[in-house]
């Protein structure tokens, strides 16, 4: 038997969870030295403000066409000017807007929360239903997103709306959460606060959402976020081809009509750069701000402190 | 001849504030001797050793001292110079040599990368001999230069790390708790094995480690440190016969014996943290004979004809 | 694994359509008829297709054909270009497809990984460091949302490059050297888009792979082993970092493909992706469902082709398999 320096003898204090409680302060010191967070977070603020301002300034209708005269470049009168069809560009962004982000929270809330669910009874509970769903969405995320909606959406097109846009993403938004969350579950449950919590007697569901959820939630919220991006991702490229909705002025869907209706031959440099410009903000925004809550998640991305 | 460290520093620009992680330690390795560094965990003992490797990370920064081979201070090389001076000059064979080797290169691979890297290749064929011949010097067969490390046990795997080491004849040795991740029986054969490399080329050694029993059937002599300081240094017989330094005395009677029964003794308290270090001496919150000096004044390593020397207000206090 | 992911698309094809409401393929080809055009050829498509898949047939017959037809590559007939054979069509615009998709992407992984890799090293000049918030911004946009700026700013206003296209409107398809500049011309923007938006995420997956790799021991190992710089940066540390980021690569096949359809439609370049709008426009179901599967297999060989070399790249797992 070989000896060795003495450690301490107190032994530290069990802790029932390892992500010490912090107050608003802290949470709001641990923000700030996050410039990604901050920085997404103010341009998903910017554009959301944006267009729920704008509602007042404008009315949905001016979003189809003949609202205005066609073709006009900003002025005055049309700040953003108006496309080929007459459509008040100003409308367009500002409903576009909310409308594809509608599609976009609806498909990841609604993926993330079959996600996790799935994750969590596969990696819980094991057994069968983890072998069967390992595979399964192995298989499943090989396909590429956007081919299986165009293969659905072409046969669905003249019931489209935004609404329904935003569950079929959803029906493939649930895979990379689940295989994510899952490996995170499995990681977790040999930790040794949840054993100790089994140990003591703790049900599933208390286990799961008093002592897993709560460290999870980062983790989450930077799943949401970026299934939220790829879901207006999604979309967008699903309008662009022609198959969103054709009855409400979504983003993609204005860029549909641009390229179609050759803004570019024309010259029509306002078409082209409003939605791209808007959908830039937006999806930089989604990523700074998925980086920034992953970098809260995971706390050896941190920046050294001094 | 040898290694000679005058006040070695290191400290760490934390956040909140500085950090000494080691302060002022001095000591000599002579060529073909064996040193045992000691100390709990934080004690800044691979710290020191990483410092005389000049591969401190930042925050860490060699704040101080010299380290002396053969009148060349490893300390003031420049990058260049401290790359080539690595194992050529001072080898360093890592603490838990499970992830220390490349995984996806064979073990001659590397060990020609070694060679590569400091000027010596005298064409394949030679090299590889070279190789062999550095694998049998730790007891391992020709057909081990093929092998990938997750191949090797652990055992092998240390010993790869020390052929390694030996490759280019090294005046000075770091092994930094070389046997701490095996068993028992690999530990013996590593050891062994570490030893006759070392008495073959008469290299100085400087062991590190936690384990008082291990080097007290390895070293020559052993070292004490506490809190980044060195506390005691003699020949092993002095340091564990007659230690002169509380802490020293309070390890040694924490060591359970075999014949003894009893309660087990540790040391009551828990080291200082290294941000708020106590002024004066930095075991004294946990020293059972100290004095009011001991809170205000730091003892300073003293200077005993015998070369054993101890940093303690009451040193030779039964 | 390959199979599956087979079985899964073409299963997937075969009975979406069957699940919407009222019958869109019969509907189309009835509307075809009515349109006129060669509505002789389209009554023996109809007739055709209802001797195999007509509603009076079990499911499992008609499922049963369908894979029989698909093990023989038989894709069926293009509604709106009766008589040509589906396979005819993709065909055609797959060397175009497969080309710009190949080079790019390949060229966006090498330039991206290198340049993640330097950004991360401590050994590198501070500018690569400087590079990551590029990094990031072009990562998060999609492909076509570039090839959009780059046509607004090269063609419409520098006028240096073509609008859109694979060759000259004039032009006529030979192995002479000006048609090869031609094709090189009207792809230097597509592949821009391609390149440019990839190089940012291949840049920041290596830079986290890499920064695990630095913290692993073997890096300090070789550090004290007094190894050089480049050699620690190469065969150390872009080496080991290397293994998950191709594994990366093959699942983001996927998403590569999805945004090069995209990419192809913004800049009416003759490949799969602009077949496969075309087809939408026309509502002709069985091209559709035909670029759709062809894809879906194209995605499962490529990541058959990295399965194959990770072994080769990694011995652990070369042994770990010759060991089953």
């Amino acid at each position: 038997m070989s000896a060795s320096a003495p450690a301490a003898t107190t032994a530290p204090a069990l802790r029932r969870t390892p992500i010490p409680r912090v107050g608003a302060r802290g949470l709001l010191r641990t923000l700030s030295r996050n410039p990604s967070f901050v920085l997404g977070a103010a341009l998903i603020a910017l554009l959301i403000g944006f267009a729920l301002v704008g509602r007042f300034f404008t009315t949905y209708n001016n979003a189809f066409p003949l609202s205005g005269p066609p073709s006009l470049p900003p002025s005055a009168d049309w700040i953003f000017g108006t496309d080929a069809d007459g459509r008040d560009l100003f409308a367009v962004i500002v409903y576009g807007s909310l409308l594809t982000l509608k599609i976009g929270v609806i498909a990841g809330c609604l993926g993330l929360g079959i996600g996790t669910t799935l994750a969590f009874i596969s990696a819980y509970r094991g057994g069968w239903f983890d072998i069967v769903l390992r595979v399964v969405v192995d298989v499943l995320i090989t396909v590429p997103t956007l081919l299986v909606l165009v293969v659905i959406a072409s046969v669905i097109h003249r019931s489209m709306n935004t609404t329904i846009m935003g569950i079929i993403i959803a029906l493939l938004a649930w895979r990379e959460p689940t295989r994510q969350i899952r490996s995170q579950v499995l990681v977790m449950r040999e930790a040794q606060y949840v054993k100790l919590a089994v140990l003591n007697g703790a049900s599933a569901v208390r286990v799961i959402f008093l002592e897993m959820m709560p460290n999870l939630l980062p983790f989450l919220g930077a799943n949401l976020v970026i299934a939220i991006s790829q879901a207006v991702l999604a979309s967008i490229g699903l309008e662009a081809l022609g198959l969103g909705s054709p009855s409400e002025p979504t983003l993609g869907l204005t860029i549909y009509w641009m390229m179609n209706e050759s803004a570019f031959m024309l010259g029509m440099w306002w078409w082209i750069i409003e939605p791209i410009a808007v959908l830039i903000i937006l999806f930089v925004g989604f990523f700074l701000l998925s980086a920034g809550l992953d970098e809260i998640a995971n706390p050896r991305l941190r920046r050294a402190e001094g | 001849m040898g290694l000679h460290v005058r006040d070695l520093s290191v400290t760490y620009r934390t956040g909140a504030g500085p950090v000494r992680a080691v302060d002022s330690v001095s000591f000599d390795v002579a060529q073909g001797e064996r040193l045992g560094l000691v100390g709990e965990s934080g004690s800044g003992k691979t710290t020191a050793a990483l410092a005389l490797m000049q591969m401190l990370q930042p925050p860490g920064r060699c704040e101080g001292g010299t380290a002396l081979v053969d009148g060349t201070d490893l300390l003031a090389l420049s990058p260049p110079q401290m790359q080539q001076h690595r194992l050529r000059t001072i080898s360093y064979i890592p603490q838990g040599a499970m992830n220390s080797l490349n995984p996806v290169h064979s073990v001659e691979r590397q060990m020609r990368n070694a060679m590569l890297d400091h000027g010596v290749s005298p064409g394949r064929r030679e090299m590889r001999q070279l190789c062999i011949t550095g694998l049998a010097g730790v007891g391992l067969g020709p057909e081990v230069l093929r092998r990938y490390p997750h191949e090797l046990s652990g055992g092998m795997k240390q010993r790869v790390c020390i052929a390694i080491g030996m490759l280019l004849g090294p005046k000075i040795i770091i092994a930094d708790e070389p046997t701490s991740a095996l068993d028992v029986v690999s530990q013996r054969l590593v050891m062994e094995t570490l030893g006759r490399e070392q008495e073959k080329s008469n290299a100085a050694l400087l062991l590190i480690g936690h384990d008082i029993g291990l080097m007290a059937q390895f070293v020559t002599r052993l070292a004490v440190m506490y809190a980044g300081r060195l506390v005691e240094i003699g020949t092993i017989r002095q340091v564990l016969t007659q230690p002169r330094h509380p802490y020293t005395r309070a390890l040694i009677g924490s060591i359970p014996k075999l014949r003894q029964r009893g309660v087990l003794s540790g040391i009551p308290g828990v080291a200082p943290s290294l941000r708020q270090l106590p002024p004066g001496c930095a075991f004294h919150a946990r020293c059972t004979v100290h004095v009011d000096r001991c809170l205000v004044e730091r003892p300073a390593l003293d200077h005993d004809p015998g070369g054993h020397h101890a940093a303690c207000h009451l040193r030779d206090a039964a | 694994m390959f199979l599956a992911v087979i079985w899964v698309a073409s299963t997937l094809n075969f009975f979406v359509p069957r699940l919407a409401p009222g019958n869109p393929i019969e509907d189309k080809m009835l509307a075809q008829v009515e349109y006129g055009g060669s509505s002789v050829d389209v009554q023996a498509l109809a007739k055709a297709y209802n001797a195999k898949f007509g509603l009076d047939k079990p499911l499992l017959s008609q499922y049963l054909s369908y894979m029989h037809d698909i093990l023989h590559f038989d894709l069926g007939y293009s509604i709106t270009d009766y008589p040509t054979r589906v396979t005819t069509i993709i065909l055609h615009a797959l060397p175009w497809t497969i080309g710009l998709l190949a080079t790019t992407t390949l060229l966006a992984f090498l330039l991206g990984t290198l340049l993640g890799a330097l950004s991360v090293w401590r050994g590198a000049p501070r500018i690569f460091l400087g590079c990551v918030p590029l990094f990031m911004i072009l990562s998060a946009v999609p492909f076509y949302l570039f090839g959009l700026i780059l046509i607004y700013v090269f063609a419409t206003v520098l006028q240096w490059l073509p609008l859109s296209g694979g060759m000259g409107i004039r032009s006529n398809p030979s192995l002479s050297l000006s048609f090869a500049w031609e094709v090189l011309r009207h792809s230097i923007l597509p592949a821009a888009s391609i390149l440019l938006a990839s190089v940012g995420i291949w840049a920041l997956s290596m830079r986290g792979m890499m920064v695990t790799v630095q913290g692993e021991d073997y890096m300090t190992y070789a550090e004290a082993l007094g190894l050089t710089g480049r050699r620690r940066f190469l065969q150390y540390g872009l080496r080991n970092a290397i293994l998950p980021q191709i594994t990366l690569l093959a699942l983001s096949l996927g998403h590569i493909l999805s945004g090069s359809i995209l990419v192809e439609l913004v800049f009416g370049y003759p490949g799969v992706g602009q077949q496969l709008f075309r087809a939408i426009q026309n509502q002709d179901y069985f091209v559709i469902y035909g670029i759709v599967l062809v894809l879906i297999c194209a995605i499962a060989i490529a990541m058959l082709v990295v399965d194959l070399v990770n072994p080769l790249l990694d011995p652990r797992i070369r042994h770990a398999r010759r060991a089953n």
